[in-house]
């Protein structure tokens, strides 16, 4: 494994890391209307009330010193405290970060396996029927607002066929339904919703990986060796053209964040994208930029892990 | 001259079937939005223009919602909220993407270094946490709905239009410009700019339909203007009636997919004009 690439890249995401913070700091303070009053209310508090809190929030400070203590306190762990359920920012997010985790990594395989196998399907016969339909799917899978998508989805399979529960993560009463079983059956159309972007996404990218390496030297030597087309197409160039779809699905995460957000209101899925709208509506600003400032950090480094891992299972990059 | 330009250019374009389908859509839905006023039935928001949850009839074609109101009109009224709102912040964040790409390309160097790395912030916030964090402090309303989405939308257009003037910086045409003694600013925006063109525009209708979808998404999630319709606002607005009314659900979520599906074939028949050598 080549170091100097790993801290090379290190280096880089610094700035990014950085602009987050900053991002998050400028668009409380930015923010129009005294930032007290978006804590303790507009009704006014009596003024030694308003001090006391101006003090606690160190509002007092000057803005750079105020920055500071923010860096400090966000490099601690200390995420402050949300004032309406009362509880650390930090172990809110913490608690509420599984369900999240768990639609993710549901919709990624999805969408990974689903997109890979018609990107590969397609592929194998470039510009023949089966390779416009297969790009048509996914034309119209990425065009498809998500949302909608899983609305649809609910009054077909839930409301009218009555097969899929309607929203949540689990059933008030099991009945003699097994908890994995109750659990997969409210996985299964959040999956779907937000894995079939990706999906769309993840086939148009392995089929013009797939046309790309089928086009070099190393092909046309195993195809003059006289390896079956088979062959030469699954173990030779399937291969690597997957590899990159790693690093592919890796810069797609911020954005499948994002659908997590709305599919998790469509389905009231208890995750962190229904943990940020309540926060929205309620307007409880310290939880709403811990979680800015956890979601975007995650996505950074998430991407970095992917890349560092891309690299270590590509040596072509590793050498450059 | 110019004539016989868009004649060459549609000679191509109609070479893309689904290219025409979409630019067709794309026209009914403008059509639609422009003459809105003269197709609806009602005025935008009427309630009780009907009773609640009509089925689709000759009277409301499309059926009523909740409180009554004809979902045809309703959608039409929509159709310009959603079809304006993106537009504007395309355009806005294309002449900010622009100018930022353009310069950073130029200029390279330290300059080049801070722009990309502002962009990589905006790469790894997922987009609809930006958008509802800014609409939620600075107010839900339709100046600040097109603010936020141009804000998403400038560094993807800066990366692109950036990628173009490194390599057209490097041609013959742009170093005797640079010998014989003409400013930045005009090399910039007279010799490199007007060639990447063909890239802003096929980029213009790709970022229109993702423009789109965070609009939507952003009233849907109840963080629009609820002052005036959207087709976000109507799906909103439709998530508790599922049972009494699908049709609440499907017409305006069509009516979306159907616009975003157009601007994306319509950018791919672009592409084909533009970049030839990227078709098959």
């Amino acid at each position: 494994m080549n170091y100097s690439y790993l801290v090379k890249r290190g280096i880089q995401i610094i700035p990014v890391v950085f602009g987050i913070l900053i991002i998050s700091f400028l668009m409380i303070h930015l923010a129009p209307g005294d930032a007290v009053f978006m804590f303790i209310g507009e009704s006014g508090a009596d003024p030694e009330f308003e001090a006391a809190i101006r003090t606690r929030l160190g509002l007092d400070k000057s803005l750079f010193e105020q920055f500071i203590l923010y860096i400090k306190g966000i490099f601690s762990g200390d995420l402050g405290r949300s004032f309406v359920l009362n509880e650390d920012v930090s172990k809110i997010i913490f608690d509420r970060a599984i369900p999240t985790i768990i639609l993710m990594l549901s919709s990624i395989s999805f969408g990974a396996i689903f997109g890979i196998l018609i990107g590969v399907y397609a592929a194998s016969k470039p510009y023949s029927m089966r390779d416009n339909i297969s790009m048509v799917i996914a034309l119209f899978l990425y065009s498809l607002p998500n949302f909608w998508l899983g609305q649809m989805l609910i009054i077909v399979f839930s409301v009218n066929w009555g097969l899929l529960p309607v929203s949540g993560m689990e059933s008030m009463i099991l009945g003699d339904k097994s908890f994995l079983f109750d659990r997969f059956t409210h996985l299964v159309l959040p999956t779907i919703t937000l894995g079939s972007t990706l999906a769309a996404f993840v086939m148009r990218f392995v089929r013009s990986s797939m046309i790309d390496v089928l086009g070099q030297d190393y092909i046309l030597t195993a195809k003059s060796k006289g390896l079956s087309e088979r062959k030469i197409f699954f173990k030779h160039a399937l291969k690597n053209a997957l590899l990159p779809v790693i690093t592919y699905i890796g810069l797609r995460l911020g954005y499948m964040l994002s659908g997590a957000v709305v599919i998790e209101s469509v389905f009231g899925w208890p995750g962190l994208g229904l943990l940020m709208l309540d926060a929205l509506f309620e307007r409880d600003y310290p939880l709403i930029m811990g979680l800015f400032i956890v979601i975007s950090l995650s996505v950074t480094i998430i991407t970095f892990i992917v890349d560092i891992l891309y690299t270590y299972l590509d040596p072509r990059i590793r050498l450059k | 001259m110019d004539v016989l330009k868009i004649k060459n250019f549609w000679k191509i374009f109609k070479q893309n079937k689904l290219g025409v389908v979409g630019l067709i859509i794309l026209l009914i839905f403008v059509f639609l939005a422009i003459f809105a006023p003269l197709l609806a039935r009602f005025p935008s928001l009427t309630t009780g223009a009907g009773e609640a949850f009509l089925n689709p009839s000759f009277k409301h074609l499309l059926g009523t919602d909740n409180l009554g109101r004809d979902l045809y009109s309703e959608l039409l009224f929509g159709a310009r909220i959603t079809l304006v709102v993106s537009f504007i912040a395309v355009i806005t964040s294309t002449v900010v993407g622009v100018l930022f790409g353009s310069i950073a390309g130029y200029y390279g160097g330290i300059i080049d270094s801070i722009l990309m790395r502002i962009t990589e912030i905006f790469l790894v916030i997922p987009p609809i946490f930006l958008a509802l964090v800014l609409v939620a402090i600075f107010g839900a309303n339709i100046t600040n709905m097109i603010i936020v989405i141009s804000v998403l939308s400038w560094p993807q257009t800066a990366r692109l239009v950036r990628a173009e003037i490194l390599s057209l910086k490097e041609r013959p045409y742009c170093k005797a410009a640079i010998a014989t003694g003409e400013s930045d600013f005009k090399i910039i925006f007279s010799e490199l700019v007007p060639n990447t063109m063909t890239t802003i525009i096929v980029n213009l209708s790709l970022t229109q339909a993702t423009a789109i979808l965070i609009e939507s998404a952003l009233s849907f999630l109840g963080f629009g203007d609820s002052s005036m319709v959207s087709w976000g606002l109507m799906l909103n607005n439709a998530q508790e009636f599922f049972r009494q009314s699908w049709f609440m659900v499907f017409f305006p979520g069509m009516s979306i997919f159907l616009v975003v599906l157009s601007l994306n074939l319509v950018g791919e028949g672009l592409n084909d004009v533009f970049n030839p050598r990227r078709k098959k």
